[in-house]
């Protein structure tokens, strides 16, 4: 269990690296200043805002508890190492208990505090925030599983699944399967959850 | 006086069947409607939208209140009924480009008629034993949209929706959404209002103070409690489809079983039976954990650092609950009777009695 949930830390911690990384590309003067300056560090300039939408308590808290915590844990390590180009970042970390209403106001206050990215957590509420997102040009990073059909960019623009979706999770799993009985004849089970996101890959 | 009956002096039967005798009360039905309608001018955006999941809740539980609280029905389903209504509304929206001011009553009807089948029980069984059997209703309706790809359009049973349009009026900012919900509910506070003083409300509680006695005066149960949960459904359809609109999206992990006991919830809060009760209740459930947190969210300094977020949240249900048993323990009958004592209170100020 222990070792998991390391492993699930670290596994947040790559795709918030991602988020920081392409802030250090793209937006370097996106946020501005919000009421406090984050922690002890060099960083000296403007903190950047990101935000994330995250199920702390709730049906699946048991991810988001983890799961927050290892963004809030390499948002910590970038700005002890100087932030994003000087810029420290500003994590403003909200539960919404997996409940769309509370993640839909967690986003308006998001907004308020001119956050440049957000880390969505939850697949309903990546769909309801979808259309404020596209007009408002903030992309919403999908931590977890998110929306398979958002990988192609074209409905969804602002919409990035940073994890397998369903469908390639299943997919490398069969292909290790492949490869582990090569040349042998595979009867293959898949235990799912009966709702769509657990028949997803079935289809 | 403007604030009391004493020295109110009628002198027409106009004055004195006027809805609002005294004139402060009407002064403040005048302004509180004002106040509502100038909110998005008057409210940062992120309050706006609490303002506007307010409204949405408030319409979902007006339903619910004529069911529970007036016809003492007991429904554990009420989130099937919004989910109903929000497919009803996305699909007729996503596949028949119907505009919205079909989509929404549509979804209000289909809603009612799955409402009636649902109340097929309460024919036969009442109180604990309904909320059981409307539970059923939660757990099949929740299937269906997850296993009928007819209704629930397939990939992650979702279906979107595009911004409502009333004609040429599109309406996508946040404030013109926040207007159209207030309207709609607005409407259902008004028809709430006026069921529960016709024949059909009293008949409502008639059923529910003592079906027999009802049933002797010449009340037909069983239809009555059809109607209730036709009624009850058709506020809880009109609120999903309102509810699919306003995020442009309906989705099966939204109408859970976690909302249905929180539209219970509501209303018991609000007061059973109270229509603007259930207005204050929608209120109390949807601001207060918002607020709450925001409130919390002040005192991150003095938390252990590594878990503020979580300490945060957790704190927020724990502060949540402890309110929800001190506002039943100071009033069982809710906001509603809550903010009559006040009233009744302040009438006499500065006399005890």
């Amino acid at each position: 269990m222990l070792r998991h949930k390391t492993r699930f830390r670290s596994s947040v911690g790559v795709l918030t690296a991602a988020i920081v990384a392409s802030l250090g590309i793209g937006c370097g003067g996106g946020g501005d200043g919000g009421s406090s300056m984050n922690e002890g560090s060099a960083a000296t300039k403007d903190p950047i805002a990101i935000g994330s939408i995250c199920p702390r308590t709730g049906p699946v808290e048991a991810i988001g508890t983890n799961a927050c915590l290892g963004a809030a844990d390499y948002v910590e390590l970038i700005n002890s190492k100087g932030g994003v180009d000087g810029h420290p970042i500003k994590l403003v970390d909200i539960d919404y208990a997996y409940e769309v209403p509370k993640g839909v106001a967690a986003y308006e206050e998001m907004k308020r505090q001119n956050t440049v990215g957000i880390f969505c957590g939850g697949t309903p509420l990546a769909l309801a925030l979808n259309d404020r997102i596209t007009a408002d040009k903030i992309p919403c990073v999908t931590p977890g599983f998110g929306i398979a059909e958002a990988t192609d960019g074209v409905k969804y623009p602002y919409q990035f699944p940073l994890a397998a979706s369903y469908f390639s999770q299943a997919a490398a799993a069969v292909e290790h399967i492949a490869g582990e009985e090569k040349g042998k004849k595979a009867k293959v089970a898949f235990l799912h959850l009966d709702n769509p996101s657990g028949k997803d890959p079935c289809r | 006086m403007i604030h009391r009956e004493c020295g109110v002096i009628k002198t027409t039967y106009r004055a004195d069947m006027a809805l609002y005798p005294l004139p402060l009360a009407r002064v403040t039905v005048v302004a509180t409607a004002a106040l509502l309608v100038a909110a998005p001018w008057l409210l940062p955006p992120k309050y706006l939208v609490w303002a506007s999941l307010t409204g949405i809740a408030a319409i979902g539980a007006v339903g619910l209140n004529l069911l529970t609280g007036s016809a003492g029905l007991i429904s554990l389903g009420h989130g099937a009924f919004l989910a109903t209504g929000a497919y009803t509304a996305a699909n007729l929206a996503a596949r028949l480009d119907a505009p919205f001011w079909v989509g929404l009553p549509l979804a209000g009807l289909v809603a009612a008629a799955l409402g009636v089948v649902v109340g097929l029980p309460s024919m036969r069984v009442k109180g604990i034993y309904l909320a059981v059997a409307t539970i059923a209703a939660q757990f099949m309706t929740e299937w269906v949209i997850n296993h009928v790809t007819w209704i629930s359009g397939g990939a992650q049973a979702t279906v979107t929706l595009p911004p409502p349009a009333l004609g040429p009026l599109q309406i996508d900012t946040e404030a013109e959404k926040y207007l159209l919900i207030l309207a709609v509910a607005a409407v259902g506070v008004v028809v709430a209002l006026n069921i529960s003083r016709s024949r059909l409300g009293r008949a409502f509680v008639a059923v529910r103070d003592r079906d027999l006695a009802a049933d002797v005066i010449g009340v037909e149960v069983g239809r009555t409690k059809l109607i209730a949960f036709a009624v009850s459904s058709a506020y809880a359809g009109v609120a999903g489809a309102l509810w699919a609109y306003y995020l442009g999206v309906a989705n099966y992990e939204m109408f859970s079983i976690t909302v249905s006991i929180e539209y219970l919830s509501m209303v018991i809060l609000g007061g059973l039976g109270s229509v603007v009760g259930s207005v204050y209740g929608a209120a109390f459930v949807t601001i207060l954990p918002l607020a709450l947190r925001d409130f919390l969210d002040r005192f991150r300094e003095f938390v252990p650092a590594g878990d503020v977020a979580t300490f945060v949240a957790q704190l927020r249900l724990i502060f949540f609950g402890s309110l929800i048993i001190a506002f039943l323990v100071t009033e069982p009958e809710g906001l509603a009777r809550l903010w009559r004592k006040v009233k009744d209170y302040f009438r006499l100020w500065p006399f005890r009695y």
